[in-house]
This record gives structure tokens, sequence and C-alpha cells, in this order.
């Protein structure tokens, strides 16, 4: 049996720890429904038995539970079928496993760089588990045991320089090509070979843990070798928008500081890999994982809970965070609010009172910025709907679906058009689930706007956030629709959380924006000619993928918030007020 | 397939849930019918278990108070014009009205004490509701703050729902229960001084009425300059305070009056602006297109001023909202600041229906529908600046403070 090869594989390199997602099948697809760091406790012809500290429940969005504590998983061998992920194996033949099996698929892998923007592994990924998932690169874990004999500072420098090496590795990727020719073969005792490598990480970074060490180094040149490896390369970024261009997102858990909790690591891996998407679903997601940071947090001894917990140990888990993907404005004013939570801590409170006093404070904030207040608006904006009401929508907006399920539930009888666009077609989930719920629905591409707009009466929006000037900062596509909107005489309604709010200003979709991977656009190897396969190789070839855009104010109508509704232009008093109350909570 | 208007459907089905109720003819328009004989035709059909008897769901309660005080009806109009040149004819008592509040009953009514004060012409209804509230007050016999709120929550309640269609009904009730939950009995030493300064409180929202009217009047006046000509839609007793106050200041300037169908309500201003011997022109209802070339400035009052920074007035006004902003001539809309309220329409359809009857002076076959709506709404794009008595705002400014008011 091939998985159970896989498990002796592991025995075999003395190896006890692995990284294991559960994935079940659900009416929507491959969701995770558990990531964690596993011991193997032993394997039988039968079955494999693993024990994990942690186990984490989320996955689906709603009901975002967790449970801590000590947990065994039991998979069965028979129901389980073993397949090698093409992408994934060229980089790492032994360790990664794909399992898939009745109602469940489980990832597992040691210590690689599974698919760091591999297009052909990531998308066969997606389409085995829409997961990606990677063991915490701790030490215990590390094929580099043999060098106990070593004295504490060299064992230290060596890691150090281990941890440079890759992450100069995952700058090489992200800069040049993710050719698998080009990469460096990882794995066992590859990551001394790539020592020599390791000095050109002098860039000072701040997710950089060990940075009192970084003296010991000497100033070199960086990268001389790749650069005289690779041939020069056409650069790939469109040059209007090089300042959105931050470092491509990380898909992997190479180079994690040992710090980073687990909850913390899946959920970056989720967010990167969209399966947590969304600006509520993200803020929420990333309030509870930070509530279990605050559970399993110990003050180190000489500090204080509120000096230490907030500066040291919750940034490099931001940091991480961010380097999956860069923070919505809902999660950043929640980062905002919880420091200020942590701040103004009373010293001398002891410490499981004041890590009780944070995770309450988290509940009461996630149940009343993001729970209660998408019940008001749901509420306030079912209000608006009338019966033959034709209501136009744009992808995905969980407020905007619940509000049109609350309208359903009063009785209301009216139709919905779901417009949809490339490359992330949510729109497709808001289509099946107001669907499933008796709602008359008809689904349409961007492309067919003009006439899907016909007809349309109101026009119900989500946001990503609100801007300072009343403009709205929605995915992209938002503009187009609101703008037919207008033209059709539709009223423009906006909801959005007062969580959502910024008093950053922008007036066109290119000051600020986020740009996702290229390789979102480029499309199936199958196509053939249709697909831009190969993309980077190509010159006089760019590729632009903006996530979002930016609504003129002038084309809606009213922002529903949980506040009230008031006109886009009030969206200021808005930001003061949740600000105020962010303060206060 | 799917119908372009949302309200036509439900403009129907209300429709047809008269026309199952009641027949069809109540609504008829025949020019003998007056407000009185419309409440008694409906007196038999209020057997439903709603404890607050409306006189009439159909018509509007609130539209039916403005007609009897600011409107010429048909046959009374040319006796008042003439009782007009004698003596002020907010003397004339409106004897429809008597017919609903004859019945005071045995029991403390806050309906009927609102209806008493409803009866008068010169006290907004917001105030009447205000004071009404007052009485509950008085009448009360709660002993802790608690108690007290509940009562009132109850009492403000039924005056909401006694009337729906009352905008500055809903907007001076809300106000003072949020005036109430404000004052706790903790800021006094006990509950009567609370009670009592609840009020007080009470009785000085009708002084504060009229001095909203009084500085509406003296704000708006750096706007109307020497030679201009002024276009007024209905009947507002801010605007009427706005141009008398214009006239005394000595100011040089005409006035054109619309029409103000149904109710007639331009024809009363245009009288009381002739007292004051202010140059007036009367207009029909549709002309206002037509001499907009000449009008410098349009000045409206609002039943309501919702959150958009939009208003609710008297049918029409949107279009000559409209019409002036596509001409390029300001809108000024004067209204006190009690009339703010937590409305947000979408469109015109978005709000509940304010029915009234409308006379056409000649029969109307039963087939053809007649729109009865009392009411428009004017988005607050068409709208130049708001006279309030918290200041001169533009529509944008009104949200901020509603939002900060009731936070």
């Amino acid at each position: 049996m091939s998985f159970f090869m896989g498990i002796s594989d592991f025995l075999e390199q003395g190896r006890k720890t692995v990284a294991i997602a559960l994935v079940q099948r659900d009416p929507e697809g491959w969701r995770t429904s558990a990531f964690t760091e596993m011991t193997l406790v032993r394997a039988t012809r039968t079955t494999a038995v693993f024990t994990s500290r942690y186990l984490t429940g989320y996955g689906t969005l709603q009901g975002l539970e967790n449970t801590l504590g000590d947990i065994s998983a039991e998979i069965p061998v028979d129901t389980v079928e073993l397949r090698r992920v093409a992408g994934a194996v060229t980089l790492n033949p032994v360790t990664q496993l794909v399992v898939t099996g009745e109602g469940s698929c489980c990832i597992m892998s040691d210590q690689s760089n599974l698919t760091a923007g591999t297009p052909d592994a990531s998308s066969i990924l997606k389409q085995a588990s829409n997961t990606v998932l990677q063991p915490n690169g701790t030490t215990e874990a590390s094929p580099e045991q043999p060098v106990k004999a070593l004295s504490g500072q060299a064992l230290k420098a060596q890691k150090k320089a281990e941890k440079a090496a890759r992450r100069a590795q995952e700058k090489g990727d992200a800069t040049t090509s993710t050719t698998s020719a080009a990469t460096p073969k990882p794995g066992a005792g590859s990551s001394t070979s790539k020592a020599p490598n390791s000095q050109a990480s002098q860039h000072k970074r701040s997710q950089s843990t060990s940075q009192k060490s970084e003296n010991q180094q000497l100033p070199v040149r960086p990268r001389p070798s790749t650069a005289a490896r690779e041939p020069k390369r056409e650069n790939k970024q469109v040059s209007f928008f090089a300042h959105l261009y931050g470092p491509s997102r990380r898909h992997t858990l190479d180079g994690v500081p040992k710090e980073v909790h687990p909850q913390i690591q899946a959920l970056g891996l989720q967010t990167s890999s969209y399966c947590v998407c969304g600006s509520h679903a993200r803020c929420a997601a990333m309030l509870l994982a930070l509530k279990c940071v605050v559970q399993s947090y110990t003050t180190p001894l000489g500090t204080s809970l509120p000096r230490h917990l907030s500066s040291q140990h919750l940034s490099p888990q931001l940091n991480f965070l961010k380097s999956c993907r860069p923070f919505s404005v809902s999660q950043a004013n929640a980062i905002r609010w919880l420091k200020n939570v942590i701040a103004t801590l009373d010293p001398s409170t002891p410490e499981p009172t004041a890590k009780a006093d944070i995770c309450t404070a988290i509940d009461t904030f996630i149940r009343e910025r993001l729970t209660v207040a998408d019940q008001v608006i749901a509420e306030t904006a079912a209000s608006h709907i009338n019966d033959g009401d034709v209501v136009l929508t744009y992808a995905k907006s969980a407020v905007i679906t619940q509000a049109l399920r609350t309208a359903k539930r009063a009785g209301r009888d009216f139709r919905v058009v779901v417009v949809d666009s490339r490359p992330l077609f949510e729109g497709k989930n808001t289509a099946r689930a107001l669907a499933d719920d008796g709602i008359d629905v008809s689904y349409s591409s961007i492309t067919g706007l003009t006439h899907a707009a016909r007809g349309a009466t109101k026009c119900l929006l989500g946001a990503h956030a609100v801007l300072g000037n009343g403009r709205l900062y929605s995915r992209a596509g938002t503009a187009l629709v609101a703008m037919m909107a207008k033209r059709m005489d539709a009223p423009v309604v906006v909801c959005a959380e007062s969580i959502k709010f910024t008093e950053r200003v922008a007036l066109d979709s290119l000051a600020m924006n986020e740009l996702g991977p290229e390789e979102e656009l480029v499309g199936s190897e199958g196509e053939g000619e249709q697909s831009l396969h190969g993309w980077r190789d190509k010159e006089h070839l760019q590729l632009l993928n903006p996530l979002y855009d930016v609504t003129p104010a002038e084309y809606i109508a009213v922002v529903i918030t949980e506040l009230g509704s008031l006109p886009a232009t009030s969206a200021p008093v808005v930001q003061r007020i949740s600000a105020g109350a962010q303060e206060i909570v | 397939m799917w119908r372009r208007s949302a309200s036509f459907i439900l403009d129907q089905r209300n429709q047809d849930d008269a026309a199952s109720s009641t027949k069809p003819e109540t609504l008829s328009l025949s020019p003998l019918r007056t407000q009185s004989s419309y409440m008694a035709a409906a007196e038999p059909f209020n057997q439903n278990p709603n404890p607050n008897p409306n006189p009439n769901p159909m018509i509007s309660a609130y539209y039916q108070t403005r007609a009897a005080h600011t409107g010429v009806v048909t046959k009374d109009w040319l006796a008042q014009a003439q009782a007009a040149v004698g003596r002020h004819p907010d003397d004339v008592p409106s004897p429809e009205n008597e017919v609903v509040t004859s019945d005071s009953g045995n029991s403390f009514s806050v309906i009927h004490e609102f209806n008493n004060w409803r009866k008068q012409p010169d006290l907004a209804e917001a105030v009447a509701a205000i004071r009404a509230l007052a009485a509950v007050i008085r009448a009360s016999e709660a002993t802790t703050m608690m108690e007290l709120e509940i009562e009132l929550k109850k009492a403000s309640d039924s005056l909401k729902s006694w009337d729906t269609t009352s905008i500055s009904l809903t907007a001076g009730c809300d106000l003072f229960m949020r005036y109430v939950t404000r004052t706790s009995a903790l800021e006094y030493e006990d509950f009567n001084s609370a009670k009592s300064r609840l009020i007080e409180r009470a009785e000085k929202f009708g002084e504060i009425s009229y001095k909203a009217r009084r500085i509406i009047a003296m704000l708006s006046q750096d706007f109307i300059f020497d030679g201009c000509t002024i276009l007024v839609h209905g009947f507002s007793r801010v605007v009427l305070e706005v141009l008398k106050t214009a006239a005394q200041n000595k100011k040089l300037f005409r006035v054109f009056c619309t029409e103000g169908r149904p109710d007639r309500t331009g024809l009363r201003l245009s009288n009381e602006l002739a007292k004051l011997d202010v140059p007036v022109k009367l207009l029909i209802d549709s002309a206002a297109a037509y001499s907009m070339d000449e009008v410098d400035m349009v000045f409206v009052g609002a039943d309501g001023v919702v959150e958009s920074g939009g208003i609710i007035n008297m049918m029409g006004t949107y279009q000559i909202a409209l019409v002036a902003h596509s001409m390029n001539k300001p809108v000024y809309v004067a209204a006190e600041s009690y009339k703010f309220a937590r409305l947000y329409p979408l469109d015109q359809k978005d709000m509940a229906p304010a029915l009234r009857p409308i006379d056409f002076g000649v029969p109307i076959p039963s087939k053809v529908e007649v729109e009865t709506s009392a009411r428009d709404y004017t988005p607050p794009q068409y709208l130049t600046l708001l006279f309030t008595d918290l200041g001169v705002l533009t529509p944008s400014v009104v949200s901020d403070e509603l939002i900060q008011l009731y936070l």
C-alpha cells in the first residue's frame, strides 16, 4: 500500500513529526477542516495513528470553533489511495504525499518548499484539495540532528545560516523564476549545500527573530552566484503599478520563525490560497487565531504582559500573516484595536486574568462588530427590498447573501442577478447559496453586464473598505457594476460594517490596491493556445491582476452600516465613531 | 415577467385589500364629500384588533390635518379669501376635527391628547406629539424611571402606529424618547424632580419649535436679495416666516406661488403674502418649468428631512427641484431640526405611502386609477442648502448630525 510506504519513509528517516491537513468534502468542495502538526504514534498495516497538541476547526467560516487539547487521529489505510502530486514530486520526491479517500484527504509533507508559486503544482494541488500545507520548519523535525556534537554557539550559527539560505532561495524565486529546474533541490542534507548562499540575506527583515546574531556575518555583495547563473530576464512588473508590487505571497511554511503559532501558520496558508477569503471572514479568522495565540502565551521573566505580548510576541505572528497576504482594512482596524486593548491592560493584573480579559474582549469584538453588525445590516438592507425587485449584485459578500436571505424569509418576492468575473469566480458561491434558499438567481459574467443589469431595480454591493472620501474600495469590477446600475437608475446600496471604514483616501484604484498572483490569469495548461502558459519566458508580455477597484461616491445611493444608513459622504463620521468605539470597547 | 416598479405591485395589493373591505366608492372623488364624511364612512371598518383607531388607513391623517390647517378646499376658498381681508384665518376653527376628538373617553389616551394638540394650527405635529407624551408623564403613576420609560415607550409606539405616514410625528416621538433615555434619575436627587424636569423640557419644546422658525428666518435673510424672485411650493409655516421676515426687513422681492393641488395650499400662502404687500403671482403646478427662467431661487418647506439629506415634502417638490437643478437655480429648504427623521428612502416608492383624496371636480370612472400619494422624496443632489435651527447645512451634513444625535 503506497500510503503505508509513505509512512515507512517517514519512519526510516527517523522523523516523528509530520504536518497533516484533514480535508473534508462538503457541498462546496474540499475544505480544510483541520490543520495540525502531528506526531506519529504507530503505524500498522491498516491504520496510522497520530497525536497532536493542536486541533483547529476552521474551514467553514460560520461557527469558527476552536479546541485546544490533545487529540489523536486515526486514518484508515484501506480506504486511502495515494496520489503523487506531479509538481510537488519534482521538488521533493520522497516525502510529499497526498492521500485521498472517502470524504477525507490528507496532505502530508515535511520540510519541503511545496509549490512555491510553481503554477502547475499549485493548480494540481488546488484541484486535489484546495489546500497547501507545510509543517513548521522547526528543529526537531529537521534532519540536522547529528550536529548535536557542536557547541550551542555553533549550532545557533548553523541554524541562522539555514534560515538565511531558505530566505535567499525564496527571494530568488520571487524575483526571477519559479521553474523547478532553477530551484535547488531541497530535502535531506541539501540545506548544508545551500550554506554558501546564505550571506545573501543581509537585508534586515522585520521577521527576523535572531537579529542579535546577524552581526556575526560579514557583509557580502548580495546574491552574486544566482545573478551569474540566471540569464537576464525581462522585468515582469507593469511599471505603472510598480509601487504596488510587494514580496510575492507566501505559500509555504519555509523559514517561519518558530514563535509563529500553528493556528497562525494554518490561517496564513488559508488566506494566501483564498481558502479564507473576504474582508469579514479574514478578520474573524485572524481574531480567533490570535485568541489562541494569547491563550497559549506565557509572559517571560522580567517583563510584563502588556509590554511584551503585543510588541514581541504578536509581531512575528502578524508579520507572518502579512507575508501570506496583505492585511485587509478590517484586519488592520482589528489589530489596532487589539493592540490598544493589550496596551491599556493594567500591568499588575495577574497573567491568567489578563489573558482571560483579552479573550473575552476578542469574543465581544467579534460578536458586536462582526456577527451582530452583519445581522443589523442584513435586516436594514432587506427592508429596502420590495416585492418585484430585481437585485443586481457582484461577486461574493457574506452580508449581502445574508440580507437577501433575510428578505426572502420575510416573504419578499424578488429576483437576483449575480454578476461574476475571473479569476476568482466568487459569485458562483453566492449564486449557489441563494438558489439553495429558493431565490431566483441568474448568473452572468461581467462581460454580459449590460444585458444582465437591464431591468435591475436595486444594486447591492459588499465592501472591502469604505474610504474617507466616501468611495468604495471593493473587489475589482465593482465600479463597473455600480456605474451600470447608476446608468440603469437602480440605487446602489453598499453594505459595510463600521470596522471596514478607513480614514485613507483614494481617488482611483492606482494609488492603493493589492496585486494578486499573475498566475491566476494564466489559465490551465490544457487550454493550449488559449492559455498564457510560460508567460514569464515570453518577451513583451506582462500580466496584471489587481484585486480591488475604487467606486466613486456619486454612484452610491446609500451605505448601510450597523450604526445606520447614511450617504457615502458621511463616511468620515462613521470612521470617527467606529475608531472611538474601538477605544471604549 | 418582472415589473419595473416594486411598489406598483404593493399599491395594487393595497388597493385590492381596500376593494375587498370597503367599496371603492368611498374613494370616489365627488366634491361634496368633506373630511368628516370620509372619517364617518370609514368608521364601521375599524373593528380590527388594532388598538389605535386611525380613522381611515387609506387616508393619511397627517395630510388631512395639513389640508385642514393650510389648504383651501374648493368651496371654502372664496369665502376664506374674502374673510382673509378682514380677519386672521388662523382664528377660523376647523369644525371637521371636532368629530375625531369628541369622544374623549373615560381613560386617558395619548392619541386623544395628541389630537387635541394637533388641532392648533400653529403647533407643529412633532410638538403636539411631545406635548401629548408630556401629558403621559403627568398622568403617569410610575414610581421609578424605568417604569416611566416603559410607559412612555408604549405611548410613543402607539402614537407612531396611529399615523405611520407622519414623519414629524415619528421624529418628534423618537427625539423625545431619546431625551428621556438620556435623562437618568441618577442625575437628579429623586424621581419626582427628574419627572418634572422631563415635563418642563416637553413644555419647552413648543417654544423651541417657534424659536426654531425665528432662527431659520434670520439665517435665511442673507440669501434673499433685493429684486429676487422666489418660487415657493405649497404652504409651509417656516417658509412663510422667512418671507414675512424678509418683507419686514424691507427687502424687495416677488414670490411665485404654485397652486399646490389638491389641497391648494399655495393659494393660502398667496393670501398671506398679499396681506404683507409682497408681490405674488400664482402658477398652476405644471407651470414650474415655464416660469423657472424668471426665478432666482426655490424655497420649500419639508414634512421630513431624511438621513440621506433629501427631503420628503408635498407632492410636486421633486419635480420643481429637478427643474431648478437643470436650470441651475438654487433650491433652499427651510426645516426645523425636529423634522430630521431616521428614514432612508432609496427612491420614491421606498416609503410608507401617504394617501389622500383628490378632488378632480368631475366624477372619475371607477376603472380609472388615481395616484393619491400626498408626498414625494427629493434626493439630496437636487437640494442646495437646508436652513435649520442648527444652522445652514448642506444636505450631506444632515446625516452627520442625525448619526451624532442618535448615537
